[in-house]
């Protein structure tokens, strides 16, 4: 309750606060129950992880699932390309976003309005799935791990937030530099980008997880097998589950007490390890970044 | 006169093309942009065209023969079309009423916890789902609800059940699963907004009510509540027209045959039509309905917000 701070907690409100916490507690565990489970699940050994009964720890401990992940080459290089195409992808689409938002804060710009509307109409017409697949594949882009980077490039709302973080930087930086004889891609490299890590990191982790976490372009764009990244894998074996196709699964055939279950779960807890990992950096950017999106979208 | 309004429309024009000149750095990088961004996002918008022909690969987009409306009418007579079309409101408005119900109760409640370090750590755990692929938060689920996984221990030892229960495979079950999951995925994401808008109301009005002799229910269905609802009003137009649209990630890794009547949605028989079975113009026709579907939804929603309260989204 709001109330001045000077004014004495009653029972009512010690009674209410029990109930808070107690209820606070309990959201949290169910939050983190679901990755512990499976993290227990991740270091059991296959077979007798089909009996149940594990809870928070594994009963038969083994490492067999994650080694098998390492030394098996079509999960080293579904690893591989799930690194690659989130480097890859985040840097070229924050460059692309932060320059098109630089350029966007020029309001002398001709056809500035042309630009705007064209970068900004895809938030709310898209073209539907089979139309868009039919011409990234009369594009070339379909089979080539191009299709990871190229449709990602720019996005309306990320070059928003870029436009109205470098808004807030005083313009008098860019004239005294302007007059030094600073052109436009020296003030935006010089000035403009090392003001705007704060964004720059926020747009970079939007993008970082998105990629990262993204299955289903491989599915729809992609019919070669290296190019497949660890999240699609994993997409791909739960989904061949549901009709009873082995032919992804059939990887646990070579070790002696694997099941596809523990498999999964490993790789689970392999995607999920690193967003963990960035985590305390990409909750502060990200609640700023869709804190300035709100405010302007 | 209009000599004179000519001459500076003239000067006008060639200012613009010496600022075009002046300014071609910036082109130099604006143009390729837009040239990607045409084909990017609006050569596959044109590409729509095909739903109005009967378009094979071979074939393509010139060579393939005009059919008109026949898919549109094919998917409208169709009796299945009923069911995709339930299945997809259902589960996106439940996924809507719930979920915003869920994050407005989280962000009052977290609102209320005045330890900072507790209130920071619940928050902290409360958006980590939202960061997870969901790949992985359907593995976490199917493995939490499957025939030996720790709900069915858990229900099995408190004596609630006699043999292991499976979840996912009951049709009455598969919405609430869904609703859940999704609750349980974004429902600290969705409270950051309404906390922000809680953060906005200013304290005098909480102090003066409780001098008033307001307890806390008071404050909150006279004060909070009535201050949050622009934004729920607002986030909820938004959201209206993707309750058609929406659905797919979540059904395409969660569902399995025992399940498809309440589980396929308008996006999953799309992908299945169109990459399982070629029949891309048939799924492009069920695109454009839906597409068209959701823009008239949020105009009708737009408007109707607007005699309710007198203030829409335009």
């Amino acid at each position: 309750m709001q109330r001045p701070k000077f004014i004495k907690m009653t029972t009512a409100d010690y009674t209410f606060e029990f109930f808070l916490y107690g209820f606070m507690i309990v959201f949290g565990m169910m939050v983190l129950f679901p990755f512990l489970y499976l993290l227990a699940l991740s270091f059991n050994q296959g077979l007798d992880a089909i009996r149940g009964g594990i809870i928070l720890f594994p009963r038969k401990f083994t490492v067999e699932n994650y080694a098998l992940i390492f030394s098996n080459n079509q999960l080293l290089g579904a690893l591989s390309v799930s690194v690659l195409r989130t480097v890859s992808g985040t840097s070229t689409a924050v460059l692309c976003t932060a320059l098109a938002g630089y350029i966007f804060t020029k309001e002398n710009l001709v056809g500035h309005k042309f630009y705007m509307a064209v970068f900004l109409l895809p938030m709310y017409i898209t073209a539907g799935l089979i139309p868009t697949y039919l011409t990234y594949k009369e594009l070339h882009l379909t089979n080539s791990f191009l299709v990871y980077i190229i449709p990602n490039l720019v996005w309306g709302t990320n070059i928003i937030i870029m436009r109205t973080f470098f808004k807030q930087i005083p313009s008098s930086l860019q004239e005294s530099a302007w007059l030094d004889g600073a052109g436009d891609y020296t003030i935006f490299f010089r000035i403009i980008l090392p003001l705007s890590m704060p964004v720059v990191a926020t747009i970079g982790l939007f993008n970082a997880v998105w990629q990262w976490n993204s299955w289903f372009d491989t599915m729809l764009f992609t019919r070669n097998p290296k190019l497949e990244t660890l999240v699609s894998l994993l997409a791909r074996m739960m989904i061949e589950q549901q009709s009873n196709q082995i032919s992804v699964a059939k990887i646990t055939k070579r070790a002696k007490y694997m099941t596809p279950e523990v498999l999964k779960a490993a790789m689970t807890i392999i995607t999920t390890l690193p967003i963990i990992m960035v985590y305390p950096f990409l909750q502060k950017h990200f609640v700023k970044g869709v804190m300035i999106g709100a405010v302007k979208g | 006169m209009r000599e004179d309004m000519r001459q500076t429309e003239a000067l006008r024009k060639r200012n613009r093309w010496t600022l075009f000149k002046k300014q071609k750095n910036l082109h130099f990088f604006m143009i390729p942009l837009t040239l990607w961004a045409f084909a990017i996002f609006y050569l596959p918008i044109t590409g729509n065209i095909i739903a109005f022909e009967d378009y094979s690969i071979p074939k393509g987009l010139f060579n393939s023969p005009w059919v008109g409306f026949k898919h549109f009418a094919n998917f409208l007579s169709n009796d299945y079309t009923l069911l995709l079309v339930r299945n997809t409101l259902a589960m996106s408005l439940m996924g809507l009423v719930f979920g915003t119900l869920a994050a407005i109760t989280m962000a009052i409640l977290i609102n209320e916890i005045s330890h900072k370090i507790f209130k920071k750590t619940i928050q902290t755990i409360s958006y980590l789902p939202y960061f997870i692929s969901m790949a992985v938060c359907a593995n976490l689920f199917i493995n939490l609800l499957g025939r030996n996984g720790p709900v069915n221990d858990i229900l099995f030892s408190l004596g609630l059940l006699k043999e292991g229960y499976p979840f996912l495979e009951k049709e009455g079950l598969f919405w609430w699963i869904l609703t859940i999951q999704n609750i349980w995925k974004t429902v600290g994401w969705n409270a950051i907004i309404y906390l922000a808008a809680i953060a906005g109301i200013s304290d005098e009005i909480y102090e003066a009510s409780f001098v008033d002799g307001a307890g806390r229910f008071t404050q909150l269905f006279r004060i909070t509540l009535p201050s949050l609802l622009p934004t729920i009003s607002i986030l909820l137009i938004l959201n209206s027209g993707y309750v058609i649209m929406g659905g797919f990630e979540q059904q395409f890794l969660m569902y399995n045959p025992m399940v498809m009547d309440t589980a396929e949605v308008i996006n999953t028989y799309v992908y299945k039509r169109g990459m399982g079975g070629a029949d891309y113009s048939f799924a492009t026709a069920i695109g454009m309905l839906q597409s068209l579907a959701s823009i008239f939804l949020l105009l009708i929603v737009n408007k109707t917000a607007k005699k309710l309260s007198g203030s829409g989204l335009w």
